[in-house]
């Protein structure tokens, strides 16, 4: 069996309150999961449900308040910010909105080649990846230059950056002249192949996908989807596709993990959550979702009316079983 | 989706015609005063007592000559220099303080914001001119400490703007991904951040320069400033003392000043929108635009206002030939709907789905005549009772909105207004539509709450929108679309913005009251399993056309047209499922994972 690439750990996450003495809010409460080499782990949850934040907090842009993260065995949940740059080598990200994630003003050269020039990537070519000294983590403070500038030995020139930067349009599937011109003259679907091939740029391990393709029109959805699978098939990279619509997640994930309230409350194999859940809060996020087909969908909606008259029941019996007082909150009907 | 791009803030500010004039006069005031010695053959401090207030034009002055003899124009271009010096002195100080501390508070935060906060809220309560003094009183008149002092002062109000600038850059995704990236913040800071401060920081730059040039002047005046030095401020010090003799000699300085610093605030201004990006049509290409429209629907329109067109007797609303179209900023109109046929029979549920600018919505908006700013219809009719809805006054239009024809939004929250309670926002058009009392309105409004199932309408009725749900807020509104019993309701995407277990219940909901009313619904979306769930009909949009429209159930099991076809080969089948996750071959990574 192949040791999981990131492990996560009974993970809190809490962020303060602005206040004297407010108690922090607590995103998360102790959430675990993992995700193995090359594969697709989808986290299903509605808005509030704290999905958004676990991939942050994998991503460092999120505190860890308690728990571990780790990737290849080493902790990276609270880690010095030299180390948490040198880890976006290997964790990289594709966020829901295509138009907020690409700065309006670069070219999409200057996008793609960013994380490259930033960083002294070894070079690719056709032999594989070049060793990489210890040394060349050490970067100067304030460079902002480099990017007109000659490289030093081991910094990727503009030239090469560029030919990296056309590959990893062609893999994404867009024309090589996409190169100088700015993020608005792309459609959504368009902008988020740039953000996967941001994302590729230095050829992760683990990309955090959170909702890409919520904002994309329903055509393109299906052909992002695709060219996801298609580059995880290719590359082996492993993603934690996080997103609130059960038929996405069904389609791209190997494993899925159910988030409910901060907590994961379901997790297993795609078809065994997704056919068979077992906790009664996925039963109803699997019922609620329309399917695209008349008559399927009539009996869906009586199997669903049905499954919330008996989960009301039971709710009811659990009530009465339980001889505590405590009056149960009204507040759970809002939805 | 991809138009050509626009253009260069740079390039839009030489297309406005005011910036150039402006930006000239700025640069030929500029370049008189760095050339000065050049133009001028006169020394500005030697006096004469022969041209003792020589007039303009005698003896080789252009300008004249002051008390002293001495050339007013050789003054002007000398002091001009020392004001402007002295004013790009308390901008640079400004600009440089401000921007380097609003730069550290707004992206790192922390002590040094809550400490650089209070020290610009310091600063700007002291007042500027008490300070001047009172710093004169202590390192003498030099007018170069009293500049760079005063530029402290307006140092706080860079430091704001560019915090508050750098907070909202910061949160943007993009800012993210560049930290994800592994850049550091500095690098951060210089490429994307930066980038987007740098222009409010200009045209607050010129702002700040017309205060400076004007608190110098008003120094000078007072007969505080450097007297060895010429300046503008002086110079108008001087004349006032001749006021009686030689009014004259204070005209020139003031112009100059009150020049300078209006050309400052104009191309400010015009910066502003040069930077702004976004090319707005400006009303009055819209009034005329819409004069065009009018006048040519006039010539078109056949059955004169108030005339009642036949329709079927279940037949609700009839849209015939529909064009819509935008005023653009070049006085052009761009149609976005192509001339489209729909109708709505009493008590049905039609659905109208399409991708994202397909018109879809624009069409659910014209029938209710509440297209945005710069847009009408084209052609067309929309006969809603026998009358064209399209020709109907604002008054009659607004009698229908809302008695009739009523609306729920995609987004819920954008909807209601923070500032009233939700019970006070469903009084209102009640007792407007169907003149009762606000007792009876309130009675009414409670009873519509219940029957949108919300379990405690007492407390909903008190609470403002912030203090309720998204799903909530959306059944709030739905309670506001029937609250008048209309005959047709339109929904715009009414689930897309809330959760799938909320929008189950929004869409059972709304099958409820639809039956229980016999209201129609024109239900726009995007989203085929809506449509499945609840439309009885469907037509696709595709474009600004209605490419195929049939009953629901037809339309999934056949479609003929090659978009419809696409759309539906686009949904994901539910059956499904990603092959299970294969072991990549383990010596792959026993290299790389340690033991």
């Amino acid at each position: 069996m192949t040791a999981p690439l990131l492990t996560v750990k009974d993970l809190v996450v809490e962020y303060p309150i602005k206040g004297f003495r407010a108690k922090p809010f607590r995103a998360l409460k102790g959430v675990s999961l993992d995700i193995r080499p090359g594969e697709c782990v989808g986290l299903v949850g509605e808005s509030g449900s704290g999905k958004t934040t676990l991939g942050r907090a994998v991503l460092g842009l999120a505190p860890v308040t308690e728990g571990s993260i780790t990737l290849h065995g080493e902790e990276i949940g609270n880690i010095s910010a030299r180390r948490r740059r040198e880890i976006g080598k290997d964790v990289q990200v594709v966020f829901q909105d295509p138009y907020t994630s690409l700065n309006p003003a670069m070219t999409i050269e200057a996008i793609l080649s960013e994380p490259l020039l930033a960083r002294r990537v070894p070079r690719v070519d056709e032999e594989g990846l070049f060793e990489q000294p210890p040394s060349a983590q050490k970067m100067p403070e304030m460079d902002e230059e480099t990017l007109v500038e000659p490289p030093p030995t081991r910094k990727m020139s503009k030239a090469e950056a560029r030919e990296r930067v056309a590959n990893l349009l062609e893999e994404v599937r867009l024309p090589a002249d996409a190169m100088h011109r700015l993020p608005r003259e792309f459609s959504g679907g368009q902008r988020q192949r740039i953000a996967i091939a941001r994302a590729l740029a230095l050829d992760p391990e683990l990309i955090i996908c959170d909702e890409p393709v919520s904002a994309l029109d329903l055509s393109t959805q299906a052909r992002v989807l695709d060219l996801f699978k298609e580059i995880q098939d290719r590359t082996k990279v492993a993603y934690l596709f996080i997103t609130h619509d059960l038929d996405v997640v069904r389609h791209i994930s190997h494993r899925v993990a159910v988030m409910w309230k901060g907590e994961i409350v379901e997790a297993g194999d795609t078809a065994e959550v997704t056919c068979r859940p077992e906790h009664p809060y996925t039963q109803r996020l699997w019922m609620a979702a329309p399917v695209a087909d008349p008559v399927k969908q009539k009996i869906r909606r009586e199997d669903r009316r049905q499954l919330l008259a008996a989960q009301a029941i039971a709710e009811e019996e659990a009530a009465r079983e339980a001889t505590v007082a405590g009056a149960p909150a009204l507040a759970t009907a809002a939805g | 989706m991809s138009t050509s791009a626009p253009p260069s803030p740079f390039r839009r500010l030489l297309r406005d015609p005011q910036a150039v004039v402006v930006g000239a006069i700025l640069i030929f005031l500029i370049l008189a005063v760095i050339f000065g010695p050049m133009l001028s053959s006169f020394d500005p401090r030697q006096t004469n007592l022969q041209a003792n207030l020589a007039g303009m034009g005698e003896n080789g002055h252009i300008l004249g000559a002051d008390n002293a003899g001495r050339d007013v124009l050789t003054r002007l271009l000398y002091g001009g220099r020392n004001s402007i010096l002295g004013a790009i002195l308390s901008v640079g100080v400004a600009v440089a303080i401000g921007t380097v501390s609003g730069l550290i508070a707004g992206y790192f935060g922390k002590w040094f914001d809550s400490l650089s906060n209070n020290t610009a809220s310091l600063l700007q309560a002291l007042p500027g001119m008490v300070i001047l003094l009172a710093a004169r009183a202590v390192i003498g008149p030099s007018i170069w400490w009293m500049m760079a002092i005063f530029g402290l002062l307006l140092s706080a109000g860079t430091y704001r703007l560019v915090r508050a600038t750098v907070q909202s850059v910061r949160n943007e995704l993009y800012v993210d991904a560049a930290r994800v990236s592994g850049l550091t913040d500095w690098r951060i800071i210089f490429r994307h951040v930066l980038r987007v401060v740098r222009g409010p920081i200009l045209i607050q730059a010129a702002f700040m320069m017309m205060i400076a040039l004007g608190i110098q002047a008003g120094i000078e005046i007072l007969g505080l400033g450097d007297v060895q030095m010429i300046s503008w401020g002086g110079m108008v010090s001087d004349a006032f003392g001749r006021i009686h003799t030689a009014p004259i000699l204070m005209l020139w300085p003031s112009v100059v000043l009150a020049l300078f610093c209006l050309c400052l605030t104009l191309i400010a201004n015009s910066l502003r929108d040069a930077l702004d990006g976004t090319q707005r049509t400006s009303p009055a290409t819209i009034r005329r635009v819409g004069k065009q429209i009018a006048a040519d629907k006039a010539a078109e329109v056949k059955a004169l206002p108030g005339t009642l067109v036949e329709m079927a007797d279940d037949e609700l609303l009839r849209v015939e030939g529909l064009k819509i179209g935008y005023a653009m900023p070049d006085a052009s109109i761009k149609q976005i709907v192509h001339g489209i046929d729909l109708n709505v029979n009493k008590g049905e549920v039609v659905g109208l789905i399409g991708e994202s600018g397909s018109g879809k919505t624009q069409t659910a908006f014209a029938v209710m005549r509440l297209l945005s700013e710069g847009g009408s219809i084209l052609a067309g009719r929309v006969l809603w009772q026998g009358r064209d809805l399209a020709l109907l006054s604002g008054q009659e239009m607004a009698e229908i909105r809302g008695m009739q024809i009523s609306y729920i939004p995609q987004e819920p929250m954008s909807n209601l207004d923070p500032s009233f309670t939700i019970g006070q926002q469903l009084i209102e058009p009640m007792r407007h539509h169907l003149a009762i009392s606000k007792a009876d309105a309130k009675e009414r409004a409670l009873d519509l709450l219940r029957r949108v199932e919300i379990a405690d309408p007492e407390r909903v009725f008190r609470s403002y929108p912030h203090q309720v749900s998204g799903g909530m807020a959306q059944r709030v509104l739905i309670a506001a679309a029937i609250s008048c019993e209309p005959d047709l309701i339109i929904a715009d995407e009414p689930t897309t913005a809330l959760d799938v277990t909320v929008q189950a219940e929004i869409l059972e909901l709304l099958r409820k009251l639809q039956q229980e009313m016999g209201v129609a619904v024109l239900m726009v979306t995007h989203n085929f399993g809506i449509v499945a769930d609840i439309c009885d009909r469907v037509m696709v949009m595709q474009e600004g056309y209605i490419v195929e429209r049939g009953d629901t159930e037809t339309m999934f099991r056949t479609h003929e047209h090659p978009y419809t076809k696409q759309l539906f080969g686009a949904i994901l089948d539910p059956e499904e499922i990603r092959e299970p996750w294969v072991d990549p071959a383990p010596s792959e990574f026993l290299e790389e994972v340690p033991a």
